[in-house]
């Protein structure tokens, strides 16, 4: 594959952002390829339908591209991408009727036994994603991008520009402020 | 994380996460790349410009500090010039508007000329203060109508006094 080529050739990300910068677009490729997962799966978890997800990823991607001339090389590109890609579904989510989120929670894991049990998880899916997108910022963005974005704390604080231990007071009080919106309803 | 309640809730978002797994579809980065194409190349952005310029490895690097702190001295002394500049033609401008009230001195001049009306009509001298105001707002050029208006046709409006001292501000 064209990804472990570039990773055998030592290129790191601001090499692959300078390669784009520079004029070459498959540079960029790369940088979906390896993002693609995490961006996609942050956008599901923020907004519950694959189909806005899929969308809203690609945006973000595009989002992505126009704005590769600030990247600053503080942390991973990845979180960087992630962090765009939570953003952008977070707009999309308050644009939207909120009568959709529980529909389109259904069909994401469909694994469930019976119908009463898929009810119920589809509900507290939706609990959490109603209860994460009402937090103020910065503690939302901070919850996203942990729980979300599959990003460490370093991650995080690079991705924000904060330190790590302002990044873990600030999850300690996003999740405090969590407990106080949904409390029992979403940790059952 | 020592609470119970924010270690449940770690644990629902974690469970959350996994329930909500997935993998874009195949194609996804053919379908990205077809959107990225159409647009322009992105620019390197002058922050980082200046943190890459700041990542010079080596001896180098302060005198690459140092090299960014003159440009932006510079930078902010010749932006102060050109603003000093640019406040000393703003008077020039105040000059320009400034014309709208002196014209209205013109008229008090004209009631005192006629002596006849202002003696007939004691509320002549608010009428001075009242036309003063008229041409302020409505432009500099009505100054020669004045000279007519101190008849009590139009200085019964004592809704424009105020805004005449709002104005004359010529210093």
């Amino acid at each position: 594959m064209a990804e472990a080529a570039w990773h055998d050739a030592g290129m790191d990300d601001r090499a692959t952002v300078d390669a784009v910068l520079a004029g070459d677009r498959d540079a960029f490729r790369l940088i979906v390829e390896q993002t693609q997962g995490p961006v996609f799966r942050a956008c599901l978890r923020v907004l519950g339908s694959v189909a806005d997800a899929e969308d809203v990823a690609q945006e973000s991607f595009v989002t992505a591209f126009r704005s590769l001339g600030t990247y600053r090389g503080d942390g991973p590109l990845s979180a960087w991408v992630v962090r765009i890609a939570t953003r952008t579904a977070f707009r999309r989510r308050s644009q939207r009727r909120p009568t959709t989120d529980l529909d389109a929670a259904h069909g994401v894991a469909g694994n469930a036994p019976d119908p009463l049990t898929s009810t119920i998880a589809d509900e507290r899916r939706a609990a959490i994603r109603s209860a994460v997108a009402a937090l103020d910022e910065p503690y939302r963005e901070v919850v996203a991008l942990r729980y979300f974005g599959e990003l460490s704390l370093e991650e995080v604080a690079a991705a924000t520009n904060r330190n790590v231990n302002t990044i873990k007071t600030q999850i300690r009080r996003g999740l405090q402020r969590l407990a106080a919106d949904v409390g029992q309803d979403v940790a059952l | 994380m020592t609470d119970q309640p924010e270690r449940d809730l770690e644990k629902a978002l974690a469970d959350y996460a996994e329930s909500m797994e997935g993998t874009p579809p195949p194609g996804f980065a053919d379908w990205v790349m077809r959107s990225v194409d159409t647009e322009p190349l992105p620019r390197r952005g002058l922050i980082a410009s200046l943190a890459l310029l700041l990542r010079v490895p080596g001896p180098y690097r302060f005198a690459a500090q140092v090299a960014l702190v003159a440009v932006i001295l510079v930078a902010g002394v010749g932006s102060a010039v050109a603003i000093g500049q640019i406040s000393g033609l703003l008077p020039d401008q105040h000059v320009v508007t400034s014309p709208s009230p002196e014209p209205s001195q013109e008229p008090q001049l004209s009631p005192s000329i006629e002596p006849s009306p202002s003696l007939a009509e004691p509320s002549a001298t608010p009428e001075e203060t009242d036309d003063e105001g008229g041409p302020a707002e409505s432009g500099a050029a009505p100054s020669e109508e004045q000279s007519e208006t101190p008849r009590p046709s139009e200085t019964p409006k004592p809704s424009e006094t105020p805004k005449p001292s709002e104005t004359p501000e010529p210093s």
